[in-house]
C-alpha cells in the first residue's frame, strides 16, 4: 500500500511538469530498445550511440542524461513504460521532419538484433500512428531499414 | 581528392564485384569494415557523431558478429597503413569494392550502413556525395534502391530538435 502510495505520488509529481523535448526523444528511444523486454547488445549499441548524437540530448550535461536513464528505467521497473511513452509522444509536437526522425531511428533500433517480436510492431504502430506518419514513408523506412539490418 | 573519382569510376566500370578476382587476404568483414572506415574519412575529417555510428556499428552489424574484437583493432591498423601515403580513401575502398561479394543484399546493407555514418554529422559536403556515388557504383546497386536508402538516411538524422 504505501509502495503504492508513493508510486502515485511520484507519477504524480511526474505529470505536473511538462517534458522537454529532450526527455521525450529519450523516453521514445528507450522504450524502441526495451520495448520487447529483451535487450539485446546490437540494440543497446544502437541506442546509446542515438542518445550521443540527438542534438538536443547530446547538448545535455552527463548528469541530465543519467538522470533521464534513471527516471526512465525505474518507470521501466514500475510497469509505467507505455504510459511514459504516451506521454512522451505527445510531448514531441512532431513536425514532418521530426517525426520521419523518430520513426526511422526507431525502426533501425529494434531491427538491430535482426529480430522483429510482436511487441515491437505494436510499439512501431504506436509511434506511427502519433507522429501521423504517412503509410507510404512508413513502408520506405521499414523497407530501407530491413536491408541496412540484414548484414 | 576529386579527380581521383573519373578515373576510378571509369576502371571500374568495366567490372562488376563479382567478375573481380576476390583475394583471400581480404575477406567480406574486413572489406565491410574498410567500408565504413572510409566513410568516416571520406571528407578527410572524423567528426564525433561519424566515430559514434562507426563504433556502435562495429559492434552490432552481422558481419562482425563472428570475428573477435581483437580483429577489428587489426583491421584498422592495417586500414591506416594502407593509406598512410594517401590523402584520399580511395585506394583502401578500391580494394574493399574488389572483393566484395556480388550479393545485392550485402550491397545494400553496407551501402545504407556507409551513408548512415556519412550522415551521422547531418552534413554531407563535396567529397562525402562523391564518395557516395562511387560507393554505389562500386556496389552495383541500382539508382532506385540508392535514392531509396538516402531518402531514409536523410530523414533519419534530420532529428529535428
Amino acid at each position: 500500500m504505501e509502495a503504492r502510495l508513493r508510486l502515485l505520488k511520484v507519477r504524480g509529481q511526474a505529470m505536473e511538469q511538462n517534458w522537454s523535448a529532450a526527455r521525450c526523444h529519450y523516453v521514445v528511444y528507450f522504450t524502441a530498445m526495451y520495448c520487447d523486454e529483451d535487450v539485446a547488445p546490437q540494440e543497446q549499441a544502437a541506442f546509446e550511440a542515438l542518445v550521443r548524437r540527438v542534438p538536443c540530448i547530446r547538448e545535455l550535461s552527463d548528469e541530465t542524461i543519467e538522470n533521464f536513464k534513471k527516471r526512465t528505467q525505474w518507470a521501466c521497473d514500475a510497469g509505467l513504460l507505455d504510459e511514459e511513452l504516451e506521454r512522451a509522444l505527445s510531448g514531441l509536437n512532431a513536425d514532418t521532419v521530426t517525426g520521419l526522425s523518430i520513426y526511422a531511428n526507431c525502426a533501425d533500433i529494434i531491427r538491430a538484433d535482426r529480430k522483429i517480436r510482436s511487441s515491437e510492431v505494436r510499439f512501431m504502430d504506436k509511434v506511427s500512428k502519433a507522429l501521423g506518419i504517412p503509410e507510404m514513408q512508413r513502408a520506405l523506412i521499414e523497407k530501407v531499414m530491413d536491408a541496412k539490418n540484414r548484414h | 581528392m576529386l579527380k581521383w573519382f573519373g578515373a576510378f569510376s571509369r576502371e571500374r566500370a568495366a567490372r562488376t564485384p563479382g567478375e573481380a578476382i576476390r583475394n583471400p587476404d581480404y575477406p567480406v568483414d574486413w572489406c565491410v569494415a574498410a567500408l565504413l572506415y572510409c566513410s568516416v574519412y571520406a571528407d578527410n575529417a572524423a567528426a564525433y557523431e561519424e566515430e559514434l555510428e562507426f563504433d556502435a556499428l562495429l559492434t552490432r552489424a552481422r558481419s562482425f558478429e563472428s570475428i573477435h574484437p581483437d580483429f577489428v583493432s587489426r583491421y584498422i591498423a592495417n586500414f591506416t597503413d594502407i593509406l598512410k601515403d594517401h590523402d584520399t580513401v580511395l585506394p583502401l575502398a578500391d580494394i574493399a569494392l574488389q572483393n566484395m561479394p556480388a550479393d545485392p543484399e550485402i550491397s545494400a546493407a553496407v551501402f545504407a550502413q556507409c551513408a548512415d555514418v556519412m550522415f551521422a554529422d547531418s552534413k554531407l559536403v563535396e567529397n562525402e556525395l562523391a564518395f557516395l556515388d562511387h560507393l554505389a557504383a562500386g556496389l552495383n546497386l541500382p539508382e532506385d534502391t540508392k535514392e531509396e536508402i538516402l531518402q531514409v538516411i536523410k530523414w533519419k538524422h534530420a532529428y529535428g530538435c
